[in-house]
């Protein structure tokens, strides 16, 4: 009886609420991305306009979701019917990964055959975009997304600053430290930091771990490799490195209370300080808001402390476009994907500040966008492109923040991230 | 015999009478009635009617919806506590794996530490500083107090996303709270004798972070207490304080004696719901510690639960946690309302 | 020297001007906060710089018209309403209907039901939501406001059944048994004369329900996406778009705040009145 009403009362909500879907020839391309800001909505808009005009029969129906949102809701909505055609996918195990072990993402290799989207960027760099069929072998196998965006953290600088001091931009890791020192008795705060939030710790920690590394440990700590580990000599240097510091006052003080978007921010663009160690991705805020950016602010890696002539940097191409497994329209959304991660798009991301996967046609040598460009150009032609910790270990910004709070060693730190590393095989 | 009693009820609904400070609409026959049974109002005849099936006609439209949206839901969560599940693949059975996996769980055990930690913050604080206000504001016939009943409920009225948006801002490393601390001069004190650093990163730093936490969870569950308090305050008859006063009572002995007996319901019916939202935070701390930084300092089971499910995808994992959780909170809330009716029966 | 009743007069100024200064004090913590927000919703960023709770040059609304449109606020605002409404205005009824079946009637297993419809009041809610989740899809009603406003009738109907049950146990048999022998159902006893009856207990219950669900996040955040938003995701959502603009946020959590505020101002001698039917049962 009581199971009864309950079937009807399902039933009674089906019939009342239930969708109603209507049938025409017209194509709906349905795409998620995490282009949020209104300029940026902007850009996007436009590109899909020309790719309506250039598909008369298409229209694209897009949603901007925040990054975190995007991941959040990615596996399930890749599992509707009505789900989104193309969608921007996270890298990584817990991202790409968890997708491609659904069935949830297509292969997109013929794609990429067929549109020569192979030479767009570096072959390093798809890579990231890559997981075997299975979902566990990460960097190789299928590739699954492809990247519009690219980004690389290195130091962005108070031109004026550094003038003032007498500086010139650091080549290498020595002249990088004295640097320190030296805006440090200027009265500046030398590198403006803030690991409230967390993950900017995995940057600052990051960046000074790829110092010390190669390429081929992380990478294999990356992809888990079977002889990928994070108790390695460099990461215990680099640990001790940040810790000595931090003791010398080289991060804004009172860092650990410092969020990101306000007060790291705050900090940089209110002179506070002469550097801030972060991500290309910055620059167009950095653009908007600090008066003749382009030419008062710089970029620059951070040196290498192994001697290597290009610093190993923590980078990378940002979100990738995918095609959800079970669509219907997979060659249309190819074409979409062509348009938005090819050259016009690339152009257009540039306007916005954006750092694109592919060189912009023009660009300003000198200027803030410049410096950003060529970093990113000397990184990615060299195969220095590092990796994001997190990708890997999700949880290593709390580990980070125990060890610079000197709740644990750097050695304990390390066995700490392995120990988490090897559980979430 | 029916319409009389409606026309006593009706009648004198619409004079307010004040007691206690406190404006209400007393109906003589109601309030004789309720004074009549101090120190507990008792209902005087057993429940009217034993028709089960009537009640439950009653009953069921909500109970449908209940069920269908609460209940098999719940009944989902603990079907897949038993599984390895990502949230969105093919589950797999796996008995008490999950559960065998939680007790070695450092950070799961860290979590529900710190749930038990914030409930002293979100639960016995707020208790005593409510009995504190309600005493002030009662016992006292002073003016405008409608004021500061209304302007001290105002945290509890946030939206906990404002909530965590506002002190983030205030414990913010220049924000109002630090810059307070060195215009007024603490700053100075509190350094020289080692207890602060010269900038607190509050929110961010090992030692401070779940006292801050703690702290905004007070500010936003004491106005709860309050109320309860205020409404219970009421139902104490105003004789019982006049033959206090008669034997020479204190208003400190007043309170002890008289509002603070009085108010025993009403104290457990506000642990019961401060202590379930203490176990249950988690927008709170999402809001200001993000992950429940810094480190896993402050990190609670809910965001546990929340990182398990949508992030590391191990959704089978993390109903196991709630399940655990929701076991927890159930034992004890069913204790306590246990507590109460026995309370009730013997008075 | 005094006379005692010159003393006694003297004691109750002191102990009253303490009493206010304490309130007072109390009243600043909880307000202060409020109204340092107030404040910086009005103020360019520049001015962030100066006392939080200085005043700002100039009073500008252009932050609330950044959140409003170019955040989209009017959007969230507008599925806040259509979802909130409807989830007091079932709840209540329904709560009420099975706060009489529990508070009028003794049945076997009553405790028992009634322990059972708690159970949602005490269930972390990130842990119901993937279940809920799925359900959502088979009822076909997903992406819809039914997938907000049906679990959220349902958590309100755990507590408002067990808020109006102790208000209807705390209504005198006399009135039911008169009515009842007048000829009067147990229908028309609940909705034409307890109901009007029970108004104090109602309204705190309206105050609270409207409340928390104005202010729910987590089941929004995940069930919700795009214009099925409602404002502290919203507000949520902002903190990434304008992500360093501490006015705009603020403009922002004022709108979120605002609602709640003026029903909670409007109704809360009523409010506070009527916690006195609901929260104990006797």
């Amino acid at each position: 009886m009581k199971k009864l009403s309950l079937l009807l009362v399902v039933a009674l909500l089906v019939a009342t609420m239930g969708t109603t879907t209507a049938q025409d020839e017209e194509i709906t391309l349905v795409v998620w991305d995490n282009f949020t800001r209104e300029a940026e909505q902007e850009m996007i808009e436009e590109l899909n306009a020309m790719f309506e005009e250039m598909n008369p029969n298409v229209t694209i129906q897009r949603e901007a979701y925040d990054t975190s949102d995007l991941t959040q809701l990615a596996p399930r909505a890749l599992s509707e019917d009505n789900g989104p055609d193309v969608i921007m996918v996270n890298q990584g195990f817990s991202g790409m990964g968890a997708l491609v072990e659904a069935g949830l993402l297509l292969p997109l290799n013929d794609y990429a055959d067929q549109y020569g989207w192979w030479d767009r960027y570096a072959e390093g760099l798809h890579a990231r975009n890559s997981f075997s069929e299975d979902g566990t072998e990460f960097g190789t196998g299928n590739l699954y997304s492809v990247s519009n965006t690219a980004e690389v953290v290195g130091i962005y600088y108070h031109k004026s600053i550094f003038e003032e001091l007498g500086l010139e931009v650091p080549t290498t890791w020595d002249e990088f430290v004295s640097a320190l020192t030296t805006i440090q008795e200027g009265g500046y705060t030398p590198i403006v930091f803030g690991s409230l939030d967390g993950w900017p710790a995995i940057h600052t920690w990051g960046a000074i771990q790829h110092a010390y590394s190669d390429l081929a440990t992380i990478d294999n700590f990356m992809y888990r490799a079977a002889d990928g580990t994070f108790e390695t000599e460099a990461n215990v240097q680099a640990a001790e490195t940040m810790l000595g510091w931090i003791e010398n006052g080289y991060f804004s003080p009172g860092f650990e209370g410092m969020d990101y978007d306000n007060a790291t921010y705050g900090a940089f663009i209110g002179f506070e300080g002469a550097m801030w160690l972060t991500g290309s991705w910055m620059t167009g805020s950095i653009v908007e808001d600090v008066e003749d950016a382009e030419a008062t602010v710089g970029f620059f890696l951070l040196p290498s402390a192994a001697g290597e002539e290009v610093p190993l940097t923590i980078g990378g191409v940002g979100l990738g476009y995918g095609i959800r497994a079970g669509t219907e329209h997979a060659d249309i959304a190819a074409a979409y994907i062509d348009l938005i991660t090819g050259p016009e798009a690339a152009n257009l991301l540039f306007a916005q500040g954006y750092l694109p996967a592919i060189t912009p046609e023009e660009y300003e040598s000198g200027t803030l966008t410049g410096d950003v460009i060529e970093a990113w150009e000397l990184i990615s032609s060299s195969n220095k492109v590092g990796h994001y910790l997190d990708w890997t270990a999700p949880d290593i910004a709390a580990d980070i923040q125990e060890m610079m709070a000197g709740e644990v060693s750097p050695d304990e730190f390390t066995a700490n991230v392995q120990e988490d590393y090897e559980s979430g095989e | 015999m029916f319409k009389k009693i409606m026309s006593q009820a009706s009648n004198s609904s619409s004079e307010p009478t004040v007691k206690h400070g406190v404006e209400i609409v007393s109906t003589p026959s109601f309030s004789e009635r309720l004074q009549s049974l101090i120190p507990w109002r008792r209902r005087t005849s057993a429940v009217p009617f034993s028709s089960g099936s009537q009640a439950l006609l009653f009953i069921l439209p909500g109970l449908i919806i209940y069920v269908v949206f609460v209940l098999f839901p719940i009944i989902g969560t603990i079907r897949y506590s038993f599984m390895e599940w990502t949230g969105f693949t093919e589950p797999e059975w796996i008995g008490l794996d999950n559960y065998r996996e939680l007790m070695d769980d450092e950070d799961f055990i860290k979590a529900i530490q710190n749930n038990f930690f914030f409930s002293i913050f979100y639960t016995i604080i707020p208790i005593l500083i409510g009995l504190f206000l309600v005493s002030l504001m009662s016992r006292s016939r002073l003016k405008g107090m409608f004021i500061f009943r209304a302007g001290l409920f105002v945290p509890q009225v946030m939206s906990p996303v404002v909530v965590g948006i506002i002190w983030r801002w205030l414990f913010d490393y220049s924000g109002p709270i630090n810059r307070a601390l060195s215009i007024t001069g603490l700053q100075g004190v509190f350094e020289s004798v080692g207890l602060l650093r010269r900038v607190t990163p509050w929110l961010g730093d090992f030692t401070y972070a779940p006292y801050a936490v703690g702290m905004v969870g007070t500010w936003v569950e004491y106005g709860l207490c309050m109320v309860l308090f205020l409404a219970g305050i009421q139902s104490i008859s105003e004789e019982l304080y006049d033959a206090a006063i008669v034997f020479g009572a204190n208003p400190l002995q007043q309170f002890w004696f008289v509002t603070l007996p009085g108010l025993r319901q009403h104290v457990l019916v506000a642990f019961v719901l401060t202590f379930i939202a203490a176990l249950r935070v988690f927008d709170l701390v999402f809001v200001l510690t993000r992950q429940g930084g810094p480190g896993r300092e402050t990190i609670v089971t809910s965001i546990l639960v929340y990182k398990n499910t949508f992030n590391l995808h191990r959704a089978g994992y993390g109903a196991a946690m709630a399940v655990v959780l929701a076991t927890i909170i159930v034992v004890i809330s069913a204790g306590v309302f246990w507590l109460q009716s026995r309370d009730s029966e013997n008075a | 020297m005094l006379r005692y009743e010159q003393r006694m007069v003297l004691r109750k100024q002191f102990q009253a001007g303490l009493t206010y200064l304490i309130l007072t004090i109390f009243l600043l913590v909880a307000l202060l906060p409020f109204t340092g927000i107030v404040l910086t919703s009005f103020k360019e960023r520049r001015e962030l710089r100066d006392s939080p709770f200085s005043l700002p040059e100039e009073w500008k609304w252009d932050n609330y018209e950044d959140a409003w449109t170019g955040a989209r606020f009017s959007t969230y605002f507008k599925s806040s309403v259509y979802v909130v409404v409807p989830v007091v205005v079932i709840a209540i009824i329904l709560s009420t209907m099975s706060g009489f079946g529990f508070g009028m009637y003794k049945f076997r297993g009553d405790n028992i039901l009634l322990f059972i419809i708690m159970l949602g009041l005490m269930v972390p809610f990130e842990a119901v939501i993937i279940p809920l989740w799925q359900l959502m899809g088979q009822l076909g009603i997903r992406d819809t406001y039914w997938a907000l406003i049906l679990p959220q009738v349902a958590l309100s109907f755990s507590f408002g059944t067990f808020w109006m049950r102790a208000n209807f146990k705390n209504i005198p048999t006399e009135i039911v048994d008169a009515a009842v022998v007048d000829g009067c159902s147990m229908w028309g006893v609940l909705w034409r004369i307890l109901f009007p009856l029970s108004r104090p207990a109602l309204v705190s219950l309206v105050v609270l329900l409207f409340m928390w669900t104005w202010n729910e996040f987590f089941l929004i955040l995940v069930m919700a996406s795009g214009d099925l938003r409602t404002l502290p995701v919203g507000l949520a959502l902002l903190r990434g778009r304008y992500a360093s603009d501490v006015p705009v946020m603020a403009a922002g959590s004022v709108m979120v705040l605002l609602p709640v505020l003026v029903i909670y101002v409007l109704f809360q001698r009523q409010f506070i009145r009527g916690m006195i039917s609901g929260a104990v049962k006797s």
